[in-house]
This record gives C-alpha cells, structure tokens and sequence, in this order.
C-alpha cells in the first residue's frame, strides 16, 4: 500500500512537470494573440542563398537575418509593416520624466529555451557587453547610438525592469532601443570572457543555439536546408490556451535560382513563393483551379533614382546639375508609365518622393508635385532656366555649351539597365545626348565613396518605416550625401567650389532637429516638410517602385503579408496554420 | 616510373606558387573589396567599415597581404571566410562530398555511354543508328547546360518522375542508409544527365574517329586476311589504339572533378563547391577564392600525371621511354 502511494505521489510529480511545460504557468505573463489554428504540421519555405551565420550580432545580409530573426526576441514587437505593434519580451515602457529614455518593464516568468529564466538582468547584460560595444556587434552598434554616434545608458532597476536613456531626447530611440535582440547571458558571458564571441553562433554550432523566438534551428545542411523546430517555453498562446507556434517545423529550402522555385511551388513542394512580376501573370491565371491564393502585398522600401554629381568631373555639367530648374525638367522628361510597364509588367507604382507610401510617415500631399511624363513641360522648365536648342535640335545652355553626360547603374541588373535605356531615348526628346554605361558594382561603389567620378547614376538605396534611417544620406555632411558630398568627408569636392541651396540647409536642419522631436505629429510634420522640400529641390528624381507580390497555398492560413523587412509572412510566424 | 612521378611532384610546387602569386595579384587589382557591400549601407558608419578593414587586413598592401597568407597556409591554416566566419577549409570539406559525388556520376555516365556508342557508331559507319546517335550528340552539345538544366526540371515537374532539384529529401534525416543511398541516388540523375550530356557528345565523335582511323589501317586488314576472328582484331588490338588520345582526354576530366558546375548547380540547387566559388567571387571573399583557386590547380596537376602514367601503362612505347 505505501509503495504504491508513493509510486503514485511520484507519477504525479512528474505528470505536473510535463504538463508544466505544456501548459503555460500561471507565473508566466504571455501574450494572447487572436489567433484561432491548428496545432501540428510543417511549413516549408524558401529561400534563395544559405544562411552564413546563426549570430544575430554579425549577420549582415538577409539570408541569415531572416532565420536569426525568429530565434531571437527584442523588447518591442513589429508588426506587418515593420510598425510598433505592442511589446514583446517588455511587458509595457513608460518614457522617462526628463523625455530623453524608457524605462521598460520586462515580461514575468519568461524562459530561454532550455529552460533557464529570461530576466532583465539578461537585457541589461546583452545592452552593456554586446551592443553597446563596437567590436562585439558588427553595424547594429551605429543604429543605436544617438545623432551624435554616442550610445545610450543603461540601468537595472529591479528584478523586473530597466532603464535605457541617451543624453538628450532621441525620438527614434524607441524603435532602435526596442528592435534588438536579447541574448541568453548564461550562454554568452562565458564565450564572450573567452574571446570566442566572433566564431559563436556560426552555421556548424546549431547545437549551441539557444533563444527566446517560436522556433530555433534543428538542423542545417549547407546549401540544401535549415530545418527550425518549435520552441516549447514560447510566451505566447491563443484564445485557447494552445502555446504557439502552431507550426511544429519550419523548413527553407535551398532553392538559388527563381526559376526552380516557381517550378517547386507548382509541384506543391512549397507553401509560399515570392514571384517576380515575370511570373505573376501566369500563376494568377492558375490560381483558383490550383487552390492558390495570388496577389500584391503593396509598396516596398526599395528606391529607384536618377541621381546628378553636382561635383561632376565634367566641370560644366556642375553648372547645369546644380540648377533646380534642370533637374525638375528631367524629373518630367521620365516616363515612368513605360518603365511600369515595360520593366514590371504593371505590378509597380510612380514614386515622387523619398519616403515610400509604405511608411508611416507618407505624405499624400508628395503626390500633387508630380512630375508627370511631359516633353512639352519639360521643354518650357528648361526654356525658363535659360537653356535653348540649337539647329540640330540638341540642348545648350546659356553659355553655348551643348548638354550632354554619362549614365551609368550597375552592370547585370536588368532592371536598373531598362530603366536607363528609357531615360536615354525619353531625354534624347528635349534635345539631350546621354551616354549609357553600366559598370561593375564595386566600381560604382569607388565612384559614390571614394573618386567621386561618376555624372549621372541611376540607383537604388533600401529605406525604412522611419526616415531618420536616410541621415546618412540627408544631412549635408553624411558619409552618403553623395549627390553634393561636403568636402570634408569626399576629397573631391573642390572646397572653393562648394555650394548648398537654400532647400538642401532646410532639410539637413530637419534632419538634426527631428531627432529630439518626440511629440508624434510634430514629427510627423517635419518629415512632411521634408518629402515636399525634397520633390522640389530635387537632388535626386525619384522614378519608380515595385510592388511586393505572394503567391500561397490556399490552406494555409494565418498570413497577412506587408511591406515589413523580413520574409512577409513570416513576421506573424507564431499565428499561421494549415487548415 | 617511381622517380618520373616524384620530379613530377616537385615540378608542380613552383607551379601551384605561380598560381598563388598571379591569382593574389588579380584579386588585389579588382576595384573594391568584400566590404563595399556594407559601404553602401545607409546605417553603417565609416568607422565601422574603417574598423572592419583593419580587422580583415585590408589596410595593408597586398604583398603583405600575401605572405601573410602563405605562411598560414604552409602551416596548415586555409584562413577564414569574411562572409561565414568560419574556417575556409571547413566549407570546402562540407561540399566536397555533393561535388565529387556528382562529378564522378556524370564521369561514369558520359564515359560508360560515350565509349560504346562510339565503336558501334564506328563499326555501323553511315548507317541509319550512325546518324541518329551523331544527331543525339550534336544535340546535347549544342543546348546549353543552364536550358537543359530548366528542361530536365520542367519534364520532372510535369512527369514526378525525379526530383525537382537539391540533393536530398526533406525527411532524410528520417531514413536508414540503404534508403538514403537511394534518395542521392535518385536526386543526383537529373544534374548527372544534364552535365553528362555534352561531354558524352564529345567522347563519342572522339572514339568513333579514332576507332574508323585504326580500322582503316593496314595490320588490320592483315590480321583480318590471316583469319583473326573480328572480336579479336577490334577489340584487342584495334581499341586499344584507338583509346590512346581518349586517355589524355580522361586525365583532363579528373582534373575538373573538384571544379563544379556553377549553372548546373545553381538550377538544380546541388550543394557544391561551384556555387560555393562563385558566392566567393561575387562577395570578394578573399580566402575562399584563394583556397578554391589552389584545389583546382592541384587537381589539374595531379590529372594530368595521372593522365601520364595511365598513358604509359596502355602505350608500351611510351612506357619504354622511363627506362
């Protein structure tokens, strides 16, 4: 009788420990996410390159950014287009009295997932030893640190919460502070005392990986798979108490070329295919008697422009590159309608300024300055600027000099090549002779940083929810002003021949001042301001831009694609089910 | 024989020091470095790439650069790899299984097919099979790898007769060897067949022209009016003159066993160290190239002196030139 009680006692102990970890405790604050699935399955997704690296802190490109992505968690959740959508392992945050910080507070009983606790002392440790560190992390560093490159301060203020504040009030702190990942310092402090922090978390260590996201790497196969498997101690359930994901395992396959991958969806090997504008048509017309569902997430971040070196080696192209007048008439003189068509079989909008209507920060206003494709208009602008036509039809300007420059993209983008040779036949319409040249992408990359010995470019440079990522690009001494590079940071620029416009001082003062700016509409309003000084000045024309585009398996269900960063059903990885 | 291969060997070291020393030089003179990617970022600052630049060695001048490199090489250390940060030997070892496994298949295809149907098409000279299998050959060395490549997924997409791509199953990690040997089996016929195809073409118009050019001599119309039976006549003694050039042709294909095929890999999304090579040389790895640059220069050497000594086992008369 005793024995069998205490067999009894015992079964129960463990009957407790199992469903501990099935049930979610009553300790533990998770989130309850709306979501109503079904438990059980596998996703198989897909993707063009391999991974090179499992360590969020050293990934540079989006192949491993997008596994590492979900094995890590940050304070603040993102939403579908990388908005702030609630907290994430912060409970809530409350802005400091003097406006300059958060304090957040930590969600309770959280677990890594080999079990060991996720505490704010975790949060503190990742904060002081890896991101606040140059050496430790590779450019995450410069996104954190305020307009002045000083990183914050952080503070452990109980078990539960701590404080993260800059010296002056950093409005787009709360994103940068809220968007990195929080790593287990029970694992990493060891390796990082030993010196070996570099080589951690690269792509032979997936038994080491241990993280807080719904799922984490099982298996890799270099060039073939990475196989995730479910997190057990993930924080967040449904309605119904079931913990999430719902998926058990998630799995990309290797598949390098877009061909075979739209091949291997038709074939129902994958659940999800991200199609080229090429394919769209096609698979459309497929979809209700495949069971598909096909269609168009909306705009991206990426650019397109035609950008004028107002430092041209050319000398006199600096005098016409540097009029307002000239580059508006050029902005005319795209037809973007046929560069929608032609380049992106239609599954691409105009775009007229710098923030894309993705952002939050749009402003709809941007669209009445359009320059619509115009010979006419365009012809009267350079009639004002002072430039005439000379016997043959061609341009000259005030002086008598014939108009004439260099186009160049980087070579092998079909793409931005089309792009070009449209420019070349529309602006050969106002009477101008370009030269089109494609050169090599490291070239290019000389020419923009470096020699500064480029005349005209067409290129593109990846954005983001908020524009204060482009003050490299805005502020007139940023390392990527390089359409009028100050002579202190590009050699290039003749110092006694140096000039900014009036709009272009306006701008880099929006860009200073918008960092302290955290009242939201105020903010709001100055980037506004900026997007409109930006289509008048002109500095760089922007054409146009492409569109995201799905194509799924009907039964699975969940996905709410946007124009976030990562993979675009996968930012809700937690909530999506196969029927 | 002993010492002719061992002059060999010593000859090649000169030579794979060349290669190091011209590749070094070529990679050096290409504008830009594997850190232009991130100086094109918007949110990585100057310093950050100046950091990174002396970290990866790239402020020193080049021939710094290189001895640096040789002197780890020498002791064994192939260097690291900027985009995986791993060792680069690690890397090539992982792949070197799906590379070799796929070069020796398509070896033993075009090879085991090419021969054969080249001394029957010889035999059957102007015949209707002649034409129909130069036809076949021709066809095969005129579509390129990459069209044949999509053809072949195509026609499996359609058919499920074969995979579509990749090396193995997703539930591999789920089978028992025999199963997995299977599953490679199966997965690697598809870039097998599309890479086998051309050279198959070649070895074939190969055999047959050099098989009709012995035919046609005079011991064997000899050894035929002697009363040889035919067998005999083509097989001993023709073929194997015949076969002489193809040797060195054979030894020129082990040297290209560890190359890769780029296009063929990329579509059918093979694991091999084509891709890994020209993921290389897209990002300016530095070492990766240099470390892939000198295995296939080994690998054509030691082709070619095994292409020597098989030569000289077939050829008496190359053989009597050693002693």
């Amino acid at each position: 009788m005793k024995k069998a009680f205490s067999v009894l006692l015992v079964l129960c102990f463990l009957l407790g420990i199992v469903f501990a970890g099935i049930v979610p405790s009553e300790n533990l604050q998770y989130i309850v996410e709306d979501v109503h699935g079904k438990v059980g399955g596998t996703l198989y997704y897909y993707s063009i390159s391999d991974p090179k690296t499992f360590n969020p802190a050293f990934a540079q490109e989006t192949s491993s950014t997008d596994i590492t992505g979900i094995m890590w968690d940050s304070l603040v959740d993102f939403g579908k287009n990388d908005d702030i959508r609630g907290g994430n392992l912060a409970l809530d945050w409350e802005v400091t009295p003097e406006g300059n910080g958060w304090t957040f507070t930590i969600r309770k009983g959280l677990q890594w997932s080999d079990g060991h606790p996720l505490t704010a002392e975790d949060v503190y440790w990742t904060f002081k030893n890896i991101w606040f560190v140059p050496e430790n992390c590779l450019s995450t560093y410069d996104v954190i640190t305020d307009a002045q490159g000083r990183p914050p301060q952080i503070e452990k203020l109980d078990e539960n919460r701590v404080k993260i504040w800059y010296r002056e009030p950093y409005a787009v702190g709360l994103r940068q502070i809220g968007g990195v990942q929080v790593f287990p310092k029970h694992i990493v402090e060891p390796v990082l005392a030993a010196g070996k922090w570099k080589e951690f978390w690269t792509l032979a260590d997936v038994n080491k990986l241990v993280g807080s996201g719904p799922m984490l790497v099982s298996e890799y196969l270099p060039d073939q798979r990475v196989v995730l498997k479910r997190n057990p101690y993930y924080f967040r359930v449904d309605p119904a108490g079931n913990r999430l994901p719902y998926f058990d395992t998630l799995i990309f396959i290797s598949v390098p070329n877009l061909n075979t991958a739209q091949l291997k969806f038709e074939a129902g090997e994958l659940d999800y295919l991200a199609p080229q504008a090429a394919q769209y048509p096609n698979l459309k017309a497929q979809a209700a008697a495949k069971k598909w569902d096909v269609g168009i997430c909306g705009p991206t971040y990426s650019t397109l422009f035609l950008a004028f070196n107002q430092h041209s080696p050319t000398k006199e192209q600096q005098y016409w590159f540097r009029n307002k007048k000239f580059r508006n008439a050029l902005s005319c003189a795209i037809d973007r309608e046929t560069m929608i068509e032609v380049i992106y079989n239609g599954l691409a909008q105009p775009q007229w300024g710098p923030v894309s209507p993705a952002s939050p920060f749009y402003d709809p206003a941007v669209e009445d300055l359009a320059a619509t494709f115009d010979i006419a208009k365009s012809r009267a602008i350079l009639k004002e600027a002072g430039f005439t036509w000379n016997a043959e039809g061609k341009l000259i300007d005030d002086r008598g000099i014939q108009v004439k420059f260099l186009l160049t993209t980087n070579a092998g983008n079909n793409q931005r090549e089309t792009a070009c040779n449209l420019m070349v036949d529309t602006f050969g319409q106002i009477g101008i002779d370009v030269i089109f040249n494609p050169i090599d992408f490291n070239t290019l990359v000389g020419a923009l940083t470096a020699t500064g010995n480029w005349e005209t470019m067409v290129m593109g440079l990846t954005g983001g929810p908020d524009p204060h990522s482009g003050s490299n690009v805005n502020r007139i001494d940023g390392d990527l002003h390089f359409w009028n590079i100050h002579p202190d940071v590009g050699t290039w620029a003749d110092p006694d021949n140096y000039w900014i416009s009036n709009e272009e001082w306006q701008i880099d003062r929006i860009f200073r001042d918008q960092v302290r700016e955290m009242d939201e509409e105020a903010r709001w309003q100055m980037f506004a301001d900026y997007q409109r000084l930006f289509v008048e000045e002109a500095p760089l024309v922007y054409t146009v831009q492409a569109l995201r585009l799905y194509a799924k398996k009907a039964e699975l269900k969940g996905t709410d694609p946007g124009s976030s960063s990562s993979p675009p059903i996968l930012w809700n990885l937690w909530g999506l089910y196969r029927e | 024989m002993l010492k002719f291969i061992l002059r060999r060997l010593i000859l090649s070291i000169p030579v794979l020091l060349g290669v190091s020393i011209l590749s070094f030089l070529i990679i050096s003179a290409a504008p830009g470095n594997f850190l232009d990617v991130f100086r094109l970022d918007p949110s990585i600052s100057r310093e950050t790439v100046q950091r990174l630049e002396r970290e990866f060695g790239f402020d020193k001048d080049p021939f710094t650069q290189y001895l640096t490199w040789l002197f780890q090489v020498v002791k064994g250390n192939w260097g690291y790899s900027f985009q995986f940060k791993q060792p680069v030997f690690n890397l090539i070892w992982q792949r070197l299984g799906a590379t070799l496994l796929l070069s020796l298949t398509t070896l033993v295809f075009s090879w085991a097919i090419g021969i054969p149907l080249g001394i029957y098409a010889a035999l059957k000279q102007y015949s209707f099979k002649d034409q129909l299998s130069s036809v076949i050959a021709f066809l095969g060395l005129s579509i390129p790898s990459f069209f044949f490549s999509l053809l072949f997924l195509y026609f499996a997409s359609r058919t499920r007769l074969f995979p579509i791509g990749g090396m193995l199953s997703v539930n591999s990690s789920q089978m028992n060897t025999w199963e997995l040997i299977v599953d490679y089996l199966w997965h690697v016929i598809g870039p097998a067949v599309t890479l086998g195809f051309s050279g198959l073409a070649g070895i074939m118009r190969q055999m047959r022209g050099q098989f009709l050019d012995q035919l046609h001599m005079d011991y064997v119309e000899f050894a035929k009016a002697k009363g040889m039976p035919r067998k005999v006549v083509f097989y001993k003694h023709a073929l194997r003159n015949a076969i002489n050039p193809l040797i060195t042709i054979f030894g020129y294909s082990l040297s290209g066993l560890l190359g890769g095929a780029v296009l063929t890999e990329t579509v059918f999304g093979w694991p091999g160290m084509g891709r890994l090579v020209i993921q290389a040389l897209t990002a300016q790895d530095l070492y990766l190239v240099m470390a892939s640059l000198m295995v296939s220069s080994l690998m054509l050497i030691i082709g070619n002196l095994a292409a020597d000594i098989l030569l000289a086992l077939v050829d008496p008369r190359i053989r009597y030139r050693f002693h």
